[in-house]
């Protein structure tokens, strides 16, 4: 997670914050709310990167590449219901999911059509490496009214995790005799579904703008485990999840 | 207003279900199914293979998927690949399959591409000999079919699908599937059945190579469509007869007499290393002079291999044995023969003798003569003739050393021709000591007679000895004098000399002191006057008594 990752959920919660604060001296009340519904929209602002290393079958010889996956940032919806059990303590769930591109560093070794023991080693960036993740968890929440129209709602639970990778599975590249050097011009791509269970938690503060209705700002922390198999034999353990911001509408009843 | 809506619960808990299940109907999406456009099956998870050995049930039960083949994996003892073709109206549909592999009974994965939604008539409105005729005049009148036509459903370029006849035809130098349209005859699309590929073979001195082949008609044949020139290999069977008329080119080799393998997998080392190192033959000359193949555009490379019976050879003529079974010779036109060698057990001259085409040298050699033949022309008697000799063997060392490492042993770079050939290791001419084969090292040691067209065999080895000398450097054994080499490191630059005296400077009926003249003057060309490479060049004439 970088400085930048944190710049947009910092400014949604101190923008919350400083709503707060003409009534700060109010007092704080209780949280009363028996069931609490949010709709939320924002950026997936950090997803973990991966490396998938692959070997194939070229020219009578086993060829390699190295694919480094990053992605850029993505929008990112979720939404988020629970019912208040007891004092201060809710039990939700929460639905999220982003579609983002991203792209990937290849170096590949092509094995020459000629001779053993001769690669030809192309370096390029494949694009379009779509991820579509979706995520629901089960949370246990601490609700909380610092302030009387302040909200501030910490959460944690298990989450179950739904995705879609594009993964290269095959260098493309052009060649020309004496086939002593390819270019690189991109990547074959399958795309692999996968399933994972990790854990969600993070903080959510809102503002009362009515009796029942609001705004806030959340921020969430997701993981999981997932292993994704690019082609036969080739496996790339890969981290779910990332650093979630949004905000969105609060209502409560 | 927005707090009096949300008082009525009802409304409420629809939000809250809307909310939730906005997502995971995002997330569900999946497009639909098109006429032109298969739908890809990958299972390879329990959920997916459950759903996709379902509908494999469905649609055998349906008649719309048959079971063509069930093979069991070579790789993995009790797997077994099924593969399913895709029918629509009792007709087959070209590309959809599915393939099952198994183990045992429980599925292990699903591959397919299967046309979901087909709308079309089944009925043909012409015969499938009406298609084949159309197929061929589209080919010209050399095609012929080389199988029944099958009536498919095929998909249009354009997009869509079609009822369509698939013709295969063979023509001189192709084979093109056509897909005509069962409605009214026309061309719907076509390719080339022909396709190129690598595949790996063991060569006469148990090497691994790689061997570029070319699939026709499930057979991986010995034609590399891969360099710029066409090069064949032809498998003559033993049969000298055949191998004769078509030296004589009263035959024509075509694509099935080329070494033929149902894998790629190569096991013949003869046919192995003639047609790799043709290849490598043809790289050569390419990459150190910008020749493209023999002629200078491509010309097709044809090398004959087996042209007798091994088990024959001491019962032929001693003109047979001496040219097809220890020798190796360029026929003209591009065409290489490679002699057979003798059956394990047997020997001559107190050596056992291997596939001809088992050494990059003597292959390199005969490849050169193509070049030679096709550039200076150098008439192939007397001194010419033994500069023709020379320029060949020069370049046969010199392939050796652009391939293989340098050293002493079988398969390694060296100034002797034909090592590989026989055990113990012998060869028959030496370059850094012609006088060790009874081959002068010196002008004035030349054969006079009229023997071997001159001594063309003998008197190289004058030409051979400068080459070495302005190379590696050294003292000439006759002259006594000495010569600074370029080095190892440059041999490329001596290379280049000879190939540009020997193949443009040189007339037809060139002599050894036109050689020297030649290489010098090419020297100057390329490295300038005064140069190393021209003072080395000069020396090593010298040396071998030529001036």
């Amino acid at each position: 997670m970088n400085r930048r990752d944190l710049l947009v959920p910092a400014c949604a919660i101190a923008l919350v914050a400083l709503m707060a604060g003409p009534v700060g001296a109010q007092t704080s009340g209780k949280f009363v709310d028996r069931l609490y519904f949010q709709l939320d929209a924002g950026a997936q602002t950090a997803t973990p990167r991966f490396t998938s290393n692959v070997t194939f079958k070229l020219n009578g010889e086993d060829g390699s590449f190295t694919a480094r996956y990053r992605f850029v940032s993505a929008i990112a919806v979720a939404a988020r219901a629970g019912v208040r059990v007891g004092g201060n303590l809710g039990l939700g769930v929460g639905v999220s999911r982003f579609v983002r591109q991203g792209e990937a560093t290849v170096a590949a070794a092509l094995p020459h059509p000629f001779f053993f023991n001769r690669p030809r080693n192309v370096t390029g960036v494949a694009s379009d490496l779509k991820r579509e993740e979706t995520m629901v968890s089960a949370e246990l929440a601490w609700l909380l009214r610092p302030r009387r129209k302040l909200d501030v709602m910490l959460f944690a639970g298990p989450a179950y995790f739904t995705t879609r990778q594009a993964m290269a599975t095959r260098p493309r590249y052009t060649e020309t005799y004496p086939f002593d050097t390819a270019t690189f011009v991109g990547v074959d791509a399958q795309t692999v579904n996968k399933a994972g269970v990790g854990f969600t938690a993070g903080f959510d503060v809102s503002y009362r703008l009515s009796k029942r209705v609001g705004i806030g700002s959340l921020i969430r922390y997701s993981r999981a485990m997932a292993t994704f198999s690019a082609a036969p034999g080739s496996n790339a353990r890969v981290t779910l999840g990332g650093v979630q911001t949004t905000a969105g509408l609060r209502v409560g009843f | 207003m927005v707090r009096g809506m949300f008082r009525n619960r009802r409304l409420s808990i629809a939000l809250l279900v809307i909310c939730l299940a906005a997502p995971i109907l995002l997330a569900a999406q999946q497009p639909a199914g098109r006429q032109d456009r298969p739908r890809e099956v990958i299972s390879r998870l329990a959920d997916d293979l459950r759903a996709s050995d379902l509908e494999i049930g469905r649609m055998v039960r349906g008649n719309r998927l048959r079971l063509r083949a069930s093979t069991p994996d070579a790789q993995l003892v009790g797997r077994v690949h099924q593969r399913f073709d895709q029918y629509y109206g009792g007709v087959r549909v070209f590309g959809g399959e599915m393939v099952r592999q198994l183990d045992g009974t429980e599925t292990v994965s699903v591959y397919g591409t299967v046309y979901d939604t087909i709308n079309l008539d089944t009925t043909p409105a012409i015969a499938a000999q009406d298609a084949a005729a159309a197929a061929a005049r589209m080919a010209g009148a050399a095609g012929s079919p080389t199988r029944t036509p099958d009536l498919l459903i095929v998909p249009r370029e354009a997009g869509g699908l079609t009822l369509a006849y698939r013709v295969r035809l063979a023509t001189a130098d192709d084979i093109t599937v056509y897909f005509i349209d069962a409605r009214n005859g026309s061309l719907v699309s076509s390719y080339s059945d022909l396709q190129t590929d690598v595949g790996t073979g063991t060569g006469v001195l148990g090497d691994l190579k790689k061997v570029s082949t070319t699939l026709s008609a499930g057979t991986f044949r010995t034609w590399d469509q891969l360099r710029p020139a066409a090069i064949y290999t032809f498998d003559g069977k033993g049969d000298l007869t055949r191998v004769k008329a078509f030296l004589a080119g009263a035959v024509s080799f075509g694509l099935a007499d080329t070494g033929a393998s149902p894998y790629n997998t190569w096991n013949d080392p003869a046919t192995v290393d003639a047609h790799a190192y043709a290849g490598w033959t043809f790289d050569y000359f390419y990459k150190q002079f910008g020749r493209s193949g023999l002629d200078g555009r491509n010309l097709a490379i044809r090398s004959v291999v087996h042209p007798v019976d091994r088990a024959e050879w001491n019962k032929v003529p001693a003109g047979t044995l001496n040219l097809y079974y220890l020798n190796a010779f360029y026929a003209g036109d591009g065409i290489m023969v490679f002699g057979e060698g003798l059956p394990p057990d047997a020997t001559v001259n107190g050596y056992k003798w291997n596939y001809f085409a088992g050494a990059l040298d003597v292959v390199a050699h005969e490849l050169a003569h193509g070049v030679t033949d096709y550039s200076s022309g150098l008439i192939y008697r007397n001194e010419s003739g033994a500069l023709n000799e020379s320029f060949s063997d020069i370049m046969g060392t010199s392939v050796e050393f652009y391939f293989q490492p340098v050293g002493v042993g079988y398969l390694k770079a060296d100034y002797t021709l034909g090592e590989d050939l026989t055990n113990p290791m012998g060869g028959f001419r030496s370059m850094a000591n012609p006088g060790a084969f009874g081959d002068p090292d010196h002008y004035s040691k030349r054969y006079l007679g009229t023997a071997d067209n001159g001594g063309v065999h003998t008197n190289s080895g004058i030409s051979n000895q400068a080459f070495y000398l302005a190379v590696e450097g050294g003292t000439g054994r006759t002259s006594g004098l000495s010569v600074t080499g370029v080095g190892p490191a440059s041999r490329d630059k001596i290379e280049k000399v000879f190939y540009r005296a020997y193949t443009q400077m040189l007339p037809a009926g060139a002599t050894f002191a036109l050689a020297r003249a030649a290489t010098i003057q090419a020297a100057r060309d390329l490295y300038g006057a005064g140069s190393n490479v021209e003072q080395a060049v000069t020396q090593a004439w010298t040396a071998v008594g030529v001036s």
